[in-house]
């Protein structure tokens, strides 16, 4: 009777258990984490094609400026962005994807999933030659004792997910927030960084049409002049917004860490969606750059 | 004494003012001569923006070096964790491998007994 009364108890507190270690559960959840680690990649890609526009901008301001200048030098055709500086800037992205997909694997029910069916087979081969009556009465208790241990090791996952992002989230968000100053930031009054480079360079491609529009002989040439500023205008608007939506991809992706970090996932999955039309904003703003000027 | 990439913060911000500056002022210039001479001395000012810039950028990227270190830190930490639970798997199998061995053992004995 003793036996039938502890035998009870075992099941009863494996159940017990069992709902504990899936209620207990802390940390983000897998999707969360995935979908972060797609962002990361996401406005990797963005970086990569808004960088790239930068520096084919460049040329074409410092060819335009050349073609002023009464000789050549090496010193008039520098990178906006070195080749060293954009390897160090790829490298992060490299490093906080490599950082995000560890974590996502972590919480990925199918890396802790393995222990289960071990601990299943464990059981059943102690269960064989021991003789308890427990497993004998109940065959689906070494499966039972597997499922716990699967949740207790999922549980234990994200609880060190959590932990670790805890831990590395102010390194992450001065990391992200030091990568958007890059691109732009404010002194005295005006805005420097990678944006000034760029909207400098466009206002000086506009400005040509203003000085074409002076000499127009007649209304229908200064009506096609002022047409082609307006639409350099626009480009520049359109190259700024690629610059100030990566800003914002960057700030994101810090605020998500944070809020994923303190046990509050945010959905990413409307940013992942925004950063692919606006890698392709970016894409076609390089190729309009590549094609001859009319 | 202001730190260098303070100095060409400021360096930068002035340049884009003086930019600024000039392309207001081709608002009011209604001769092509005078348009042109002011457009050549923004594009001087872009091409000196661009260079304070590439330099700025080379400071700061090279400052994230620092700052990646602890994402790369946090990296083998998580690493680690999915390795130990790789181990409590692997642990796991060999003990019952151990167990299935030995009952085997247990069974011969108990013929050759």
């Amino acid at each position: 009777m003793a036996c039938k009364v502890r035998e009870h108890h075992i099941v009863g507190l494996l159940a017990a258990a069992l709902l504990l270690g899936v209620a207990c559960a802390s940390g983000p959840p897998p999707a969360s984490l995935a979908s972060w680690r797609d962002a990361v990649i996401a406005t990797q890609a963005q970086s990569d094609v808004a960088l790239r526009g930068v520096n084919q901008l460049a040329r074409e301001a410092e060819l335009e400026r050349a073609a002023q200048r009464a000789n050549l030098s090496e010193s008039d055709f520098e990178p906006a962005l070195d080749a060293e500086s954009l390897a160090v800037w790829h490298g992060t992205f490299d490093d906080l994807a490599a950082y995000a997909q560890t974590l996502a694997k972590l919480v990925d029910p199918a890396t802790s999933a393995g222990i289960g069916p071990s601990l299943t087979k464990l059981s059943e081969t102690m269960a064989a030659q021991a003789s308890v009556e427990a497993f004998q009465r109940y065959p689906g208790l070494a499966s039972a004792i597997g499922k716990l241990g699967s949740a207790i090791a999922a549980a234990a996952a994200r609880a060190e997910a959590a932990q670790i992002m805890r831990e590395t989230d102010a390194d992450v968000t001065a990391l992200l927030d030091a990568m958007s100053k890059l691109i732009g930031d404010q002194e005295g009054g005006e805005e420097i960084g990678v944006l000034a480079v760029v909207r400098a360079a466009w206002t000086d491609r506009a400005n040509e049409k203003r000085i074409q529009f002076l000499s127009a002989p007649n209304a229908d040439a200064k009506l096609r002049i002022a047409r082609e500023y307006a639409e350099l205008l626009d480009k520049r608007s359109a190259a700024d917004r690629v610059l100030r939506d990566l800003k914002r991809s960057l700030e994101s992706l810090a605020a998500s860490h944070t809020a994923a970090a303190q046990g509050n996932p945010s959905d990413l999955s409307s940013l992942i969606a925004m950063l692919g039309e606006q890698t392709r904003l970016a894409q076609s703003l390089v190729d309009d750059l590549r094609r001859p000027k009319p | 004494m202001p730190s260098l990439n303070t100095s060409l913060r400021e360096l930068q911000a002035i340049l884009v003012k003086q930019h600024n500056k000039l392309n207001q002022a081709l608002d009011d210039v209604t001769d092509a001569g005078t348009a042109r001479t002011i457009v050549r001395e923004m594009q001087e000012i872009t091409h000196r923006i661009t260079l304070v810039g590439q330099l700025l950028f080379a400071r700061q990227t090279a400052a994230l070096r620092e700052k990646v270190d602890a994402v790369k830190q946090a990296t083998g930490k998580v690493a680690k964790a999915i390795q130990t639970l790789a181990n409590v798997q692997a642990l796991l199998d060999a003990t019952t491998d151990l167990l299935t061995l030995v009952d085997d053992a247990i069974d011969l004995a108990k013929t050759l007994a």
